[in-house]
């Protein structure tokens, strides 16, 4: 075993460091944390980056990427997200693309995914089928020239405001057919018959601080209205949709953002205590070297994944590391803000303490036991993949 | 890197299975030739989870402890702690006072079921921390024997004027490194004994039948085994870690006690579960996910308990040995080569 950087990373991070030194202002970061891919100060930033060759780092040079390693790609996330950026990787729809898409959807998509010229947003829940995917009820039926028609709406669709696209599931077969009537679409969010409504969430309002990492200020219903979608904007087969889906999800999943997200607030508290004379209380110690602890599993079983290759962690490696890091950050913001007392509480504007920071990772935190179908089906996924309990053995 | 086992590490494991079988031969040899090698800590810890899984109890993570520290393996005993709390180079169990010798009491695990030296942490006359090694026959010292609830067998060594004449002064005498290195020590022998727990238990749930079911297809059960599976691999992905960094720094550090702090409470909450899933036959007395219980019990009380971890990582990030950032250890200020942060 192994458990250390190559070396070929170790001048990637100085590089890095050095880069942000030179080109990330204050003015800018908070533009860039809001995530609004269409911003002029944004896109010029992400060029920037782009230019370096560290976005989609790990991804094929023939669809735009750098053909480099899935480390290389996971140290510049790690030095990213460090100053809360989300760098790195190639893009929302990318990994299902160049999974199950044709050639030309590849030549097509993926470089202008990784260039944000598209940026897509995933419709994959309703308001009956988030963890149940096979429910979809959105209706894609199609018409003798070969297009489809889409009817239905999807519901805490993130990313909405900057979206140019939809990774999208509708049913194309029977209610019947659950998980075997699914199929994917790539839709382009100008299409006539689509209309989006952003949804109120836990932290629209006051909205959440920058480096709050949990939540979404903004979700978004989107309803879909006798919409024309071209044949070639299907991914994968006709009802071939949770293939699309399932085997993609975990390819997403080897980045060190969600441990790095979820140890924010415990990296913080530690800060903190070694500013004070005494160090902290006894209590506060002993809540710090139970976050600490836990929060290092969070970190190795995130590189576990990454050590099994992008895309090699799918049996139930990747679900682990999502049970254990939504449960930790929702313990620790917890334990955290008992510790703080009343202040923890107030959110942004008050003008006191954080400025709202520990509140609405509070308020967000559980939305992390949501995650990739929900904790109830991630331990489902392990006991069947790791330890062949199945619902009928 | 390369978080998997290497195929000659996991060639070691099987051999170390059935060695282990063997009894105290077949420990000896394998810790022998752990010892041997360039990565002896990362192969010895790889042994204490195979004895964890065996049912083997401290005795084992002792003796691996000090051959890892002492480089060789010499039958000891470790008398590094009274017999409460605190753990730690804060709290030895003997101090020099007043050029008298040393005094006090502390359990002292065994290393042997031979006679043997044993090897303690004390405070000398100026107050600082420092390892010893004597004879257990000297005359100074007393013992009695203390039955724990594993049924192991723990003594409570005093000490009464021992000259600091006397003592043998270990090679590398950094009791801190000694204390480390035994705290990591039953965390990987703990680890084994979760896996095990863990592995009886999901073969008794395919196996047993109520309501016209295995118990393995109701849902509670299926969570109850993927919450195992996690915590065990969480617990065995820290302590490997931490002989990792052994093998590559000079000690494991604060990675001793993340690893320790997780194993004392998911890996007793593991064979807990593992134990409720039994039934009524995970209470009788020789079952062995009941026995591995009652060592994963013990351990977590001997080479510091909880708190005691929980303030030693306290200590280490805020007071400056490692930066409040949770990193892979070698971006930590634990290495020197490679300090990036």
């Amino acid at each position: 075993m192994d458990f250390s950087y190559a070396p070929r990373t170790h001048g990637l991070r100085s590089d890095i460091r050095a880069f942000l030194a030179l080109h990330l202002t204050d003015d800018l970061l908070p533009v860039l944390q809001a995530g609004q891919a269409g911003d002029p100060a944004f896109r010029a930033f992400h060029d920037l980056v782009l230019a370096q060759g560290w976005v989609a780092a790990s991804w094929p040079v023939a669809y735009g990427g750098q053909g480099q390693d899935a480390e290389t790609q996971y140290v510049i996330e790690e030095e990213f997200w460090r100053r809360g950026l989300r760098v790195g990787g190639a893009g929302t729809a990318a990994a299902q693309i160049l999974q199950s898409g044709t050639e030309a959807q590849r030549q097509h998509f993926i470089p202008r995914i990784i260039r944000r010229d598209y940026r897509f947003a995933p419709a994959l829940t309703e308001a009956i089928a988030g963890t149940d995917l096979a429910g979809v009820a959105c209706r894609a039926q199609r018409r003798a020239s070969g297009d489809y028609v889409l009817n239905g709406e999807k519901t805490y669709v993130s990313g909405v405001g900057s979206a140019t696209h939809f990774l999208l599931v509708a049913r194309t077969g029977t209610p019947a057919d659950r998980a075997r009537g699914l199929t994917v679409f790539l839709v382009d969010k100008s299409l006539p018959g689509i209309t989006t409504h952003p949804m109120a969430t836990v932290q629209t309002e006051p909205r959440a601080p920058a480096g709050t990492v949990f939540g979404q200020s903004r979700l978004d219903r989107v309803v879909f209205e006798d919409c024309t979608i071209p044949l070639d904007c299907r991914l994968g087969d006709e009802n071939g949709g949770w293939g699309v889906i399932a085997n993609s999800s975990a390819h997403e999943r080897a980045t060190p953002r969600t441990w790095m997200a979820a140890v924010a607030r415990t990296e913080e508290f530690a800060a903190r205590l070694a500013a004070k004379p005494d160090r902290g209380s006894a209590e506060e110690r002993l809540a710090l070297g139970q976050l600490w602890a836990e929060g290092q599993a969070a970190r190795l079983l995130a590189m576990r994944c990454l050590s099994l290759g992008r895309g090699g962690a799918g049996g139930g490696e990747a679900a682990m590391e999502c049970i254990w890091t939504a449960e930790y950050v929702i313990r620790a913001t917890e334990q955290i803000a008992q510790l703080e007392g009343p202040s923890a509480q107030l959110l942004d504007g008050t003008g006191i303490g954080d400025g709202g920071l520990l509140a609405h990772s509070l308020l967000g935190a559980p939305q992390t036991a949501t995650h990739h179908g929900g904790t109830r089906a991630l331990r489902d996924q392990i006991a069947a993949r790791c330890l062949n309990l199945k619902e009928r053995c | 890197m390369d978080m998997a086992l290497f195929s000659a590490e996991r060639s070691y494991c099987e051999e170390a299975r059935s060695a282990l079988a063997r009894g105290e031969a077949g420990l000896a040899e394998m810790l022998a030739r752990a010892l041997a090698t360039a990565d002896a800590p990362i192969l010895a810890g790889l042994l204490l989870e195979e004895a964890g899984a065996a049912g083997a109890d401290l005795t084992v993570a002792a003796r691996v402890a000090a051959a890892i520290w002492q480089g060789v393996d010499q039958p000891v005993t470790l008398a590094l702690q009274g017999e409460r709390n605190p753990w730690g180079i804060a709290a030895t169990p003997f101090t020099a006072e007043n050029g008298q010798g040393l005094n006090g009491a502390a359990l002292a695990v065994p290393g042997s079921s031979a006679p043997c030296d044993i090897v303690f942490a004390y405070r000398d006359a100026d107050g600082r921390p420092s390892a010893g090694r004597i004879a257990a026959d000297h005359p100074a010292l007393s013992s009695s024997d203390l039955i724990c609830a594993d049924r192991s067998r723990l003594h409570l060594v005093h000490m009464q004027a021992l000259p600091l004449t006397d003592l043998a002064k270990p090679a590398t005498a950094q009791p801190e490194q000694l204390l480390d290195l035994a705290a990591l020590c039953a965390a990987a022998l703990m680890t084994g004994f979760a896996r095990q727990a863990m592995t009886l238990a999901v073969a008794h749930a395919k196996d047993r039948r109520l309501f016209g079911r295995t118990l393995g297809e109701f849902q509670v059960t299926r969570h109850l085994a993927a919450d195992m599976l996690m915590d065990v691999e969480a617990s065995t992905l820290l302590a490997r870690e931490a002989f990792w960094a052994t093998a590559r720094y000079a000690g494991p550090g604060h990675l001793a006690a993340q690893a320790k702090l997780v194993a004392n409470t998911r890996c007793v909450g593991i064979c807990r579960t593992a134990q409720q899933m039994l039934g009524g036959a995970g209470f009788v007395h020789g079952n062995r996910v009941h026995d591995l219980y009652r060592r994963a019990l013990t351990a977590s009380l001997i080479f510091g308990t909880t708190p005691d971890h929980a303030h030693r990582l306290a200590d280490a990030v805020t007071g400056g040995e490692v930066q409040p950032r949770m990193t892979a250890p070698m971006l930590s200020t634990l290495s020197t080569e490679e300090v990036l942060l």
